[in-house]
Order: structure tokens, then sequence, then C-alpha cells
């Protein structure tokens, strides 16, 4: 019964394949997670992951298909080019072995995700670039196999395969359209949309349909002009990215902020980050208690930001949805203290930086961070600030908080 | 007089400048016809020709019915070594366009024509070159053709295997016209009823068997071999 599932396929050849799939894609994402798994990371590895998972298929999809298609076998005695439903048939069985070694492989990240991260959740056109990248890719082969006419050719398309999956995408992004490429969502600006996953379907459609022109050119099946058609045709899908990368990439997810007021902070985070508000909100609150002085008036979701700009006031931040706590108190330390944005070049000079240094690691201590200690040059500012009573300290951020949230603050200022 | 299972007419087919067939008119069938003719006479293209692998350049070939199936064994028929012999003949018959769930029935009746029922659950691989000839023949009509196109059946065979696979061809009752391409003149005398000589992509002979035989030279009749070799070679390299 199962024989007739994958019928002439060798059992072995199958299960051979799913479980080269399923050890690449575990392997390919047991790296680059950190101590805690994210959605957005995790989500993005079946399309990340894809270029790695697809070498094992290139290479088995190539020798399938031209195992099954050569001279004398039973596919070729049914004249192939008559059999494209018999064919799909084929390359379809392969597809779906394929994506469930994939799914096999990446099912422990996804578990280890779904139970341990607090918020998130997969994006669906993730999964669709990546099922559309390996069906695509699997099809283009398998075809290519089955058209080569020598099995030392159809060697030869598998390698180019796996070759192509592995050129330096960092040449140029846009190859990463014409191929399942690696390190997408690296860049800062642009992340693959759906329509990736649309011109992995035609680029593939339009690769049968050439291979099975040149195929059939020896039977004049079809006419010159026809396979040149299909070649320019081919061509342009492949220049079509490197012209119109726009068209096929879209800015980082732009979504209006959900924004919240709790206790008296406006906390404007992504949609997607929406539970962690009263985790944010409580974290703010007991900063600005411990400060003594409410520092923080508003907090921006660095995924709900379009531009990196801090402001007096407002604390910007990512949110870790492991563990928010430390890494928020961080930046709300060194956000509300102005040390960020000494940074900035040209706004303050080294006094400057080590009065914020200091007031930072006063508000840390008040914060309990113990390890957010003082880290200037100038350590008699340090102790002139670690010598402030808790109410002179108070008095002192109260009366500059302006200056101090814009990195002005000197040794002077710090006078009684 | 009976309409021709197959028609051709004036058909040409060229590799490059070289004329793989030249002008070839030629009616076939219904029965047992033969296709003889040395090495690179053509008749791998003629086949490929019939059964669609192949367009002719110019020319027309013709089935009796328009929509008539063509049932076809290779040269050396290629079988999925780890597919039993049923499950081998109803893949055959799915490729052929028979839906799945008819394919079970069609195997039965085939494996019993054939008289395979004692190898219909062994693994192909398991099988000698002889069965898995049959085997292949037996895939090959599964889905019902009304013509049956064999590339040179009994190639590599021993006798035995060869007397099996001649006996599997003789019962071969439903298909309407079966053409047997071969350079072993035994297959035609014992198999065919009418033959067909290809020489360098021309059709130098067509007629029946007896026809072909008056035109062994009478001073060398089984002198060097058969009459029908002697026919052949003299229509071939012109040794009369």
């Amino acid at each position: 019964m199962l024989a007739r599932l994958w019928w002439p396929y060798s059992p072995a050849w199958v299960l051979g394949m799913m479980g080269l799939i399923a050890v690449f894609g575990l392997v390919a994402n047991l790296p680059g997670q950190g101590a805690y798994p994210w959605w957005v990371e995790s989500s993005a590895a079946p399309r990340e992951s894809l270029a790695v998972v697809a070498l094992p298929m290139t290479v088995t999809s190539a020798l399938l298909g031209h195992d099954l298609a050569r001279r004398g076998t039973l596919l070729h005695a049914a004249a192939v080019g008559r059999r494209a439903r018999q064919l799909a048939w084929h390359v379809a069985v392969l597809s779906v072995a394929a994506l469930v070694g994939f799914v096999a492989g990446l099912t422990p990240l996804w578990w280890w995700t779904a139970s341990s991260a607090t918020w998130g959740a997969p994006s669906i056109a993730d999964v669709l670039i990546a099922v559309a990248g390996i069906v695509a890719l699997n099809t283009v082969m398998f075809v290519l196999g089955a058209m080569t006419t020598r099995v030392v050719w159809s060697l030869l398309v598998a390698v180019g395969g796996a070759l192509w999956l592995l050129l330096p995408i960092v040449v140029d992004r846009a190859l990463s359209v014409v191929s399942p490429a690696w390190h997408w969502s690296s860049h800062p600006r642009f992340s693959p949309n759906l329509t990736v996953a649309t011109y992995f379907v035609l680029f593939a459609a339009l690769v049968v349909t050439v291979a099975f022109v040149w195929h059939s050119r020896e039977s004049n099946r079809a006419p010159r002009f026809v396979a040149a058609g299909g070649l320019v045709g081919a061509l342009i899908m492949a220049a079509y990215p490197f012209a119109w990368r726009p068209h096929l990439y879209v800015h980082r997810v732009e979504a209006e902020p959900t924004c919240r007021v709790v206790d008296g902070v406006d906390i404007c985070v992504h949609p997607a980050n929406e539970k962690a508000i009263p985790v944010v909100g409580r974290r703010i609150s007991a900063a600005n208690e411990a400060f003594g002085v409410p520092l923080v008036e508003s907090f921006l979701d660095y995924s709900a930001a379009d531009v990196i700009e801090f402001r007096p006031g407002r604390v910007l931040s990512n949110i870790y949805p492991a563990d928010l706590t430390e890494p928020l108190d961080a930046a709300l330390v060194d956000q509300a203290s102005g040390l960020l944005l000494c940074h900035e070049p040209g706004t303050s000079d080294e006094e400057n930086i080590n009065v914020a240094q200091a007031i930072s690691a006063r508000l840390g201590e008040a914060l309990g961070i113990g390890h957010h200690y003082f880290s200037g040059t100038d350590r008699r500012i340090a102790e002139l600030v670690a010598s402030f009573s808790d109410r002179e300290f108070v008095q002192l951020l109260r009366e500059n908080a302006d200056q101090m949230w814009r990195c002005g603050l000197t040794r002077e200022d710090l006078s009684p | 007089m009976s309409v021709p299972s197959i028609t051709m007419e004036n058909v040409t087919v060229s590799y490059r400048r070289r004329k793989a067939l030249d002008d070839v008119s030629w009616s076939i069938g219904p029965g047992r016809v033969g296709l003889v003719g040395p090495n690179g006479a053509g008749k791998s293209t003629l086949i490929h020709c019939l059964v669609g692998l192949l367009r002719v350049r110019s020319g027309r070939i013709e089935f009796a019915n328009s929509g008539a199936s063509v049932g076809f064994v290779p040269q050396k028929p290629e079988l999925p070594g780890q597919l039993r012999v049923r499950e081998t003949i109803e893949y055959c018959a799915w490729l052929r366009g028979v839906p799945r769930k008819a394919t079970g029935a069609l195997a039965d009746d085939v494996i019993e024509s054939f008289a395979l029922e004692e190898f219909a659950t062994s693994k192909v691989r398991a099988l000698s070159g002889g069965q898995r000839q049959r085997v292949a023949i037996a895939a090959a009509v599964a889905h019902r053709p009304e013509v049956l196109i064999l590339d040179e059946p009994t190639a590599g065979l021993d006798p035995t295997q060869r007397l099996a696979v001649r006996r599997c061809i003789k019962e071969l009752d439903s298909v309407d016209c079966v053409l047997i391409a071969t350079h072993l003149v035994e297959d035609i005398e014992h198999l065919c009823s009418d033959v067909g000589v290809l020489n360098r992509g021309r059709l130098e002979f067509t007629g029946s068997v007896d026809e072909l035989l008056a035109r062994a030279p009478a001073a060398d009749a089984g002198v060097h071999g058969s009459a029908f070799e002697e026919a052949y070679d003299a229509i071939v390299n012109g040794n009369s």
C-alpha cells in the first residue's frame, strides 16, 4: 500500500531523503538561538535555513528525476512529454516528502519556542515562502534531472543547484529572490514578503517550461522561436529582482503601534508585543519610584519604531520575550540618565560623559542593577555623585532633568 | 481487405544533415509485423516516431483508430527493481492514464493471461532476464493498447528465455497489431506474418515473410544460413 503512494521510488530513497532533510533542518537551526528562543527568529527559521535544507534535496531530486525518466524506464516508455500529470504526481510526492522532512527538522526549535517564548507568533509569510521555495526548487531540480539524457548531466545539474544555493548572497541581496538564499532577514531594511513565494512558483514554472521545450527540440515538437522565447522569459525573470527589487521586498513591516497609559506613562509597542505592556508598565513604575523622580515619561518598542531616535523622557527598547526585566531596566537607566545621547557625535565632551556615567551608576544602584557600575574616566565625579544623600540626588535630578537628558551636565552642576 | 492498423506516408526524420528515415511509406497490421534491419538502419527512430517520442519532420503517421493507444517495450526495459510484479504492471497502467482504482483489476487480467501468477508477488529484481521481459510486455499491454511495439524483445536472452518470450508474444490476443523490431531473423520467422526491411533509413522491402523468402538467392539457400537470412542479406547488401 505504501509503495503505491510513492511508486516507483524505493522507500529507502524517499525515507533517506526525508531523513537527510530533517537532519539538515535540525542542524541548521541549532546555532544562532540565544538562551531564549524568540518567535521573530524561530518563525524566520524555515526560510532562513532553506538553503541548507535544500542542499540534499537538489541532489536527490535531480538524481531521482533522472532515474525515473531516463531512456528505457517505464515513464520514458510511456512518452514523458505526454505524461505531465503523472510527472507532476512524482514531483508532488517528493515535494511532500521534503516538506515532511523539513517540518521534522524544525519541530524541536518550534516546540521549544512555543513552550518558552512569552509572546509573538509564527509568521504565515515566512512559512509560505519556505514551502514555495522547497516545492519550486524540488520541481526545478526534478524536471531538470528528468530531462537529462545521461547520469553525468543530472549530477552536474545537482551540483550546479547546490552551488547556486551557496552563492554568496551578500554580493547582491536580489539574488536571494531567484534562490532560497541565506541571511534574508539580516538586512535591517528589507524583509521578504509574499511576493517572493509567488515569484518562486513563477520562476519554477518557467524553468520547467523551458526544460520541456529544450528537451523536445530534437523531436521537433516546439519551433525554435518558442524555445528562444522561453529562454528570454527565464532571463527576464532572473533579471527582474535586480531591476525591481523594491517590488519584491518591503520595508520592515510597519504596524500602527498599540499604545496604553500605565501609571501616567505612555507605553507604545508593536501589536505583536501587546502582551508585554503590563510588564513594561510595572518596570517603568518601579524605576520611576526608585529614581525618586518620574524620569521616564514614555516608552516606545523598538519593533514599532520607524526611526531610531532618543528623546528626553522617552525610552526606546527592544521587547525581549523571555526575560524582559534586566534588559529593560538597563535601557531605562541608560536612557533616563541621558547616557545614550552622550554617544551622539558632537553633543558632549568627556566631562559630560563622566557625569552621565556617574548618574547612570547611581540610578542603576537605586534600581538594584548590581552590574551597572561607573565606567567613566574620572572617578572623582563618581565619588562625588555617590556621596550625595538620596534627598540631594533626587533634588539634582529634579532641578537638572532637561540638561541631564541631553547629556549636558558638568561637574560644576553637581556642586551644591 | 482489412484496414491497416498504422499507415506511414513519406515519413522523413533528420538528425542535423543525416536522414535517419528517408521517405518511408508503409502500412502495418493488423497482426504481428516484423521490422528488421542492420544496426543504425533507423529502426529505433521509426519506433520513437510511432510511440510519440519523436515527431516526424515531414510526412505523416496515422493509426486506424485516431485515438489509438500504443504500448511500447523499449530495447532494454528498466523496471523498478524494488516493486513487485503486480505493482509494476499497475504502475505502468497508471502511467498510461488508467485511473488508480482500475489498475488492480487490469493487472490481475494481465497476470493471468501471461501466466505470471507465480511471480506476481516477487520483486522485479529477483526475476531472470526472460521473466523481466515478460513482465515488461505484460506491463506494456496492461492498459489494453490497440498497438504494441516491441524493440528487440529477445535480445540478450538465452534460447529458453527467448522461446518463453516468443510464446508470450504469440498469446497477445487482445492487441490488434504488434510491431516487432529486431535484428534476430528467427524472431520474425517464428512470430510474424509480414515484414519490413529498413536499411540506411529507407524501407527496402515490405511484404509477407513468404515473399521475403522468395528473394533468397537459389544458389546459396541453406549453405551459410537460413533462407530468411540469405534473403535479408540479399536485400540489405544486394548479394544475389
